[in-house]
């Protein structure tokens, strides 16, 4: 799972954020103001594309997608579920 | 029983009607009306002892909280004019609006810390920062604990022509412009709102609009002057719809007020059909045009609410109400509706002269809830004030919207479209010219133009840039985050491609209908950035 974290981060900091700022597993994406509604949707569409699976608009929630080491846990938990 | 004539009334009257009654709630906490009389006055001794007075303007550059709502209503009791920021703005930003509207004090909170720390730098004029708990080195500070600890409030004597606040919108040259309000124009308001949409004391409303968005004074004056409840929701479940509407259902809110762009989120993302939204008695939204899908699909998850469209530049409030009779028809546009409280409207063609029936002309719109004018901009206010002569030679002051629009026979109006280059984001008006200016003066940019893009099923601000031929070819992520450091969040566009150059009309101006197509293929040929 730290791929993903790394790669995360990376969109996250290159193509969402215009901040400039790094993003760490544990910051907050929202509050910080590096991710807004829009960039929400980016990350999401990233997400299915890279892992495979389709993501529920009602998992779309501050538990799931605050953080990167939450958007993690989330893709982990519906990875566990899927094998 | 108190009967408020001025904002910093409301809490106190709702106090007095019942202090046990809920009037706040947020992530951090809840407030009964006695209890947010007792911390607005804290706060208010506290800005007092800043040497806040009467006339006074006070910044306000917090996130969404009970103790954002406090502020407000203490800068308020204070007998100073509130003057919100956007929380996510940058230094500069909050640094140019305290210089230009002469703030010496800001209410602010820990977690601006960064931004706080730059601006002694930025704004010289700015002298103290309320509600930090460590200090900010070139500020005279104020604790949380020592605002929890401060008293001896005494109630100033202010007048219903005094100034309640400032809210800065984006202006044509990239200078952001100051609205006064002052406490007729917001009392009026409030009363008005609580009459057309009934809003009663067993009311919840949900608070989503930033304060520095004017619907944003639905819940924070119309809802205590009902004697009801405002839920502030913070600004992340904003962006995550389905938790938005986990929120609303959960805290069983009456009243939802927001721009059509919200209600479309919700819609899509929203995870309605899993949600008990049943409370949800009335739906308003207003700022931008609606999407008539949206709010008919709406209405089939809100089984209990009507729906209202509220139409009215910040300058003016609201002028016009439009209440839904039912699921709107597809392919026909939501009326912006009729005269709402006193309003009186008047469609003028480009020589300022009254269209014929059913003609498109510019609104002009005289109302008792209409702005004082624009802080410290007389050549703002003596274009946008039309002063016309009223049957019986009266001389009236009309504000120019800069809204195109048609009558019905009906009474009910049209929205057809903008005489300038204005255009909403997500609600939030920016003038392109502002973003072009901005662009066009970084190094490395010979001209830029802006234009609204579709992007990921909604709309976004996307700009074009042509390189200077003598700099190179730009680096458009260094050029991005340099817009991001001077113009507030939503002005800043979601991407910056290259073109080579500005689609141009035959007579030589900049041809905005070709912008838009040249700037979506743009962005689907150079794609993501970096």
């Amino acid at each position: 799972m730290t791929d993903l974290d790394q790669e995360l981060r990376t969109l996250i900091a290159e193509e969402v954020s215009t901040t400039g700022e790094a993003v760490e597993a544990d910051t907050d994406l929202l509050l910080s103001g590096m991710v807004d509604s829009l960039g929400v949707v980016r990350i999401v569409h990233w997400l299915e594309e890279r892992c495979g699976f389709m993501v529920d608009p009602a998992d779309v929630t501050l538990e799931n997608f605050q953080t990167v080491a939450a958007i993690v846990a989330y893709a982990g938990r519906r990875q566990g579920a899927a094998a | 029983m108190i009967h408020p004539f001025l904002l910093s009334q409301l809490l106190a009257a709702g106090a007095d009607r019942d202090a046990d009654a809920p009037a706040v709630r947020s992530g951090d906490g809840a407030l009964t009306y006695g209890e947010a009389v007792s911390a607005t006055e804290r706060l208010a001794a506290a800005l007092q002892a800043c040497g806040v007075r009467r006339g006074d303007r006070v910044g306000l550059y917090v996130h969404k909280s009970v103790a954002s709502f406090v502020a407000i209503h203490a800068i308020l009791r204070s007998g100073a004019a509130y003057v919100p920021i956007d929380p996510f703005a940058p230094a500069r930003v909050v640094a140019g609006i305290a210089e230009d509207c002469g703030i010496e004090v800001l209410v602010s909170e820990q977690r601006q810390r960064r931004v706080l720390a730059e601006l002694p730098a930025l704004a010289p004029g700015l002298r103290s920062v309320v509600g930090v708990s460590d200090p900010v080195e070139g500020l005279a500070c104020v604790s949380p604990a020592e605002v929890a600890a401060a008293d001896g409030f005494v109630a100033p004597k202010v007048l219903s022509d005094d100034l309640a606040y400032v809210m800065y919108t984006s202006g044509s040259t990239g200078v952001p412009k100051g609205l006064m309000h002052t406490h007729r124009s917001g009392l009026r308001y409030a009363q008005l709102a609580v009459d057309t949409y009934g809003v009663r004391p067993q009311d919840r409303l949900a608070n989503s609009a930033p304060f520095h968005f004017d619907i944003s004074t639905f819940e924070l004056f119309a809802g205590p002057l009902a004697g009801a409840s405002s839920l502030i929701i913070p600004e992340p479940y904003l962006k995550m719809p389905a938790s938005l509407s986990q929120l609303v259902a959960d805290e069983r809110c009456t009243f939802w007020y927001s721009v059509p762009f919200l209600l479309a989120e919700l819609l899509q993302r929203g995870a309605l059909d899993q949600r008990d939204l049943t409370a949800l008695r009335w739906v308003l939204f207003g700022g931008e045009v609606a999407d008539p899908a949206v709010i008919s699909g709406l209405s089939r998850h809100l089984p209990n609410a009507r729906f209202s469209n509220s139409y009215g530049p910040a300058e003016v409030n609201q002028c016009m109400f439009h209440h839904l009779p039912g699921p709107p028809p597809l392919g026909r546009t939501i009326p912006i509706g009729r005269s709402w409280g006193d309003a009186e409207l008047l469609i003028v063609d480009e020589d300022r002269r009254p269209v014929p029936a059913g003609a498109v002309g510019e609104l002009l719109v005289r109302t008792s809830t209409m702005m004082a004018g624009y802080w410290g901009r007389p050549d703002l206010d003596a274009r946008a004030f039309v002063h016309s002569p009223l049957p019986g030679g009266r001389q009236a002051r009309w504000y120019a919207t800069g809204d195109l629009v048609r009558a019905g026979a009906d009474g009910e109006h049209e929205f057809i479209g903008r005489r300038d280059h204005q255009i909403k984001v997500r609600g939030n008006r920016v003038e392109l010219e502002s973003v072009e200016s901005v662009l066009a003066g970084l190094t490395g940019v010979a001209h830029a133009v802006a234009g609204v893009v579709e992007v990921e099923g909604t709309t976004a601000l996307v700009a074009g840039v042509v390189a200077d031929d003598a700099a190179g070819a730009p680096d458009l992520d260094v050029l991005l985050r340099q817009v991001a450091e001077v113009l507030p969040p939503y002005a800043v566009p979601y991407r910056l491609v290259s073109i080579d150059q500005l689609p141009l009309t035959p007579s030589g101006k900049i041809d905005r209908r070709a912008i838009r197509g040249q700037l979506a293929e743009r962005l689907a040929t150079q794609g993501a950035r970096t």
